[in-house]
């Protein structure tokens, strides 16, 4: 079934469309049906009174029927004048003078009902309207007939029904498309406020909080809608700035502590007693990102207009890690196509995305191993680990929240995934997680392809920072 | 060398003053962006460190200050956050360099020589790595401090991956660099040469590695023991 589209200006058009055709249907039917009722008045009046001089000219004398005909009216009837013409038929419905050519009447008079009876009658391709009245005249019933031949060119008042609905139904069209276009001005124009503010609301994103519907003539039947939606934004607004002074503050009261540890610790003239004590601070500082992380990703709207090429992306990934993964004596390398891979997304959280990810798979390949970043078009990246693969049981709590495979670990690898997770989910993707078949684990992140930007769009995008991402890991 | 520490809190603010100094910076100290101000109008510094976190206003601001009052000294910026977009937007207030918390006292020192060093002296230096030092300017390489005799492309590639030590970089980098912008060359060229200067380390017991970031390019960092 096909939807109506719901557009107000298509809904009140097609309705006044409705409303129109109904109306433009009832009014000429009912003019017509009235003009057609005063003809017939007209016409039977006309028969009545040629009848009434039929019957004055009648007379019985001397045991016959005689017809006195006024010249003139012989002359008309003689001539047919507007097609009218007469029978006069005795008690029985013999004919006893007619006007018609055959010489006979065209309608049997019916003893039983003496009120004028009216009637059509086709013939020859001719219409005849006619009446035939019963009189009384000497004490002798008699029947008149009057007819009148509608096909005469003479008969004008039966064509004038005819010709004004002909008319009428060629002013009716241009009349219904004038409203119509009347009709669309009226409500584009009523609506213009409206069609306004959706654009407004379109542009509404994460950077364009304080955005708010302008009211300026809007009607009012969709004011408070405004009002409201507007309303809510201010909601939204307070609680999304909240939330990030919130975690800005967090960031500080947690790290600033920290940074004072990891001097002090620094600062130990024991090397071996500082190395661990080194690595649970990188561990706590991991921890410590990752929730500050999550906590900003919850109130994370994406703008839907931006791309990433994930090829340049893995890059700079597998670049910025490899470091880390070294230190460890494992190998990190990016395979796949060399082209670039367009897709819906923003590139700051992608790579966030891929660095926990690749986090995760450093951490289960053992040492001399390889992390594989694989790019494929149309817009998909895995992540490939020659750990000990995922358990089936284990896949679907993976990307919770603070699950991780090994609880005693405590260096916030589970928060990791779950991170992944979020900005996938964010950005429309899927991430999953499957075993390959030598070993290891397969985390895919599907996202959803896009065009290549335009040339500003390209520059927006461009060469990381140099100086990478300020939070790489201190083990490195 | 003046540096300004800017950072409310005293214990860490204490304990930067006496790493810095002991690393031969000379160190003023401001709890607020009030008195960070006042100190620069009063004094020219060598470097500022500035933590975004102060309590009477955003840092981001006092470094749009400075920057709209022409002052260049090169800030190095402390932060809590981790956000790109709060990196983005100190660099774009004109901040040179920043630091996410906590840091390796070893990283604040080196980024802070790294800005006094900006911009003229990047030729007139030594790169020194492992048991290697490369002096660039007079192209000659040591190794255990005797000097070693290299060809000009075995040069040309160790300095490259010398002047960014312990990162990766990205082989179209290498390659441009060694070949010139746009050059015509094989598709192993690359590797033939980072193979050679591989087997010529080896031979100067030279204790570098150069990895290869398969699929990304390379990186050169101290031989494991």
């Amino acid at each position: 079934m096909i939807r109506a589209p719901r557009s107000i200006l298509f809904r009140i058009v097609s309705l006044h469309v409705a409303a129109l055709a109904a109306a433009s249907l009832l009014i000429p039917l009912t003019v017509v049906t009235l003009l057609n009722a005063t003809v017939t008045a007209y016409e039977r009046d006309a028969l009545h009174r040629h009848e009434a001089e039929i019957a004055r000219a009648a007379k019985f004398e001397a045991g016959r029927w005689r017809l006195d005909l006024p010249a003139d009216l012989q002359a008309l009837y003689a001539h047919g004048y507007a097609g009218f013409a007469y029978a006069v038929l005795d008690d029985r419905g013999a004919v006893l003078f007619s006007s018609l050519p055959s010489g006979a009447s065209i309608r049997q008079p019916d003893p039983w009902r003496p009120k004028p009876r009216f009637f059509r009658h086709e013939r020859q391709g001719a219409v005849f309207h006619g009446g035939l009245f019963h009189e009384r005249i000497a004490g002798r019933r008699l029947w008149i007939e009057v007819t009148q031949n509608l096909s005469d060119p003479d008969v004008v008042v039966d064509d004038i029904a005819t010709a004004f609905l002909k008319r009428i139904g060629w002013l009716v069209l241009p009349i219904l498309l004038a409203l119509l276009a009347l009709d669309f001005y009226i409500v584009r124009r009523a609506l213009k406020p409206v069609l306004e503010a959706s654009q407004q609301a379109g542009s509404l994103g994460p950077d364009t909080l304080s955005v708010r519907l302008s009211s300026e003539g809007m009607p009012s039947e969709i004011e408070p809608l405004v009002r409201a939606v507007n309303a809510a934004l201010d909601r939204i607004e307070q609680g999304y700035m909240r939330q990030r002074a919130f975690t800005a503050d967090v960031a500080h009261e947690l790290r600033t502590p920290l940074s004072i540890l990891r001097m002090r610790v620094e600062d130990l003239s024991d090397a071996d007693a500082a190395r661990p004590l080194l690595a649970d601070i990188d561990a706590m500082t991991r921890v410590v990102g990752q929730l500050l992380e999550m906590a900003e990703l919850e109130t994370v709207v994406l703008d839907p207009d931006q791309r990433a090429d994930l090829h340049a992306l893995g890059e700079e990934v597998a670049a910025y890690m490899a470091p880390f993964a070294l230190s460890q004596r494992k190998h990190v390398a990016l395979t796949g196509t060399g082209a670039p891979v367009w897709v819906q997304g923003d590139k700051p959280r992608l790579f966030r995305a891929l660095r926990n990810l690749i986090e995760n798979a450093i951490a289960h390949t053992p040492v001399g191993g390889t992390v594989e970043l694989v790019v494929m078009a149309p817009g998909e990246i895995r992540v490939l680990d020659e750990g000990p693969g995922v358990a089936p049981g284990e896949r679907e709590l993976m990307f919770r929240r603070r699950w991780r495979r090994d609880r005693s670990k405590g260096d916030g690898a589970g928060l990791g995934l779950s991170i992944v997770a979020r900005i996938v989910e964010a950005h429309g993707g899927a991430v999953s997680v499957e075993n390959r078949p030598e070993g290891g684990a397969a985390f895919t992140v599907s996202l959803i392809p896009a065009p290549e930007p335009s040339a500003a769009g390209v520059v927006e995008q461009g060469h990381a920072d140099e100086r990478g991402q300020g939070d790489q890991p201190d083990r490195a | 060398m003046r540096v300004l520490v800017v950072e409310d809190n005293n214990e860490l603010a204490e304990l930067l003053t006496r790493k810095l100094e002991a690393a031969s910076f000379g160190v003023d100290h401001a709890a607020t962006a009030e008195e960070a101000g006042d100190a620069l109008r009063d004094t020219r510094y060598a470097a500022v460190v500035l933590d975004l976190g102060l309590p009477d206003r955003d840092g981001i601001s006092l470094v749009r200050e400075m920057r709209s009052a022409k002052d260049s000294t090169p800030v190095l910026v402390l932060t809590a956050r981790s956000g790109v977009e709060d990196r983005v937007a100190g660099l774009e207030a004109g901040a040179d360099d920043y630091l996410v918390k906590p840091f390796a006292f070893e990283e604040l020192a080196a980024r802070l020589r790294a800005l006094l060093r900006r911009p003229g002296e990047v030729l007139g230096k030594v790169l020194e790595t492992a048991n290697v030092a490369f002096d660039t300017e007079a192209r000659q390489v040591f190794v255990d401090g005797r000097p070693e005799v290299l060809s000009a492309r075995e040069l040309t590639l160790l300095e490259i991956l010398m002047r960014r030590s312990g990162k990766v970089v990205p082989k179209r980098y290498v390659e441009d660099h060694l070949f010139g912008m746009g050059a015509e060359v094989g598709p192993n060229a690359v590797e033939v040469s980072v193979h050679r200067l591989r087997k010529r380390l080896e031979a100067l017991k030279a204790r570098l590695e150069i990895h290869t970031v398969r699929g990304v390019g390379y990186l050169l960092a101290e031989a494991a023991a």
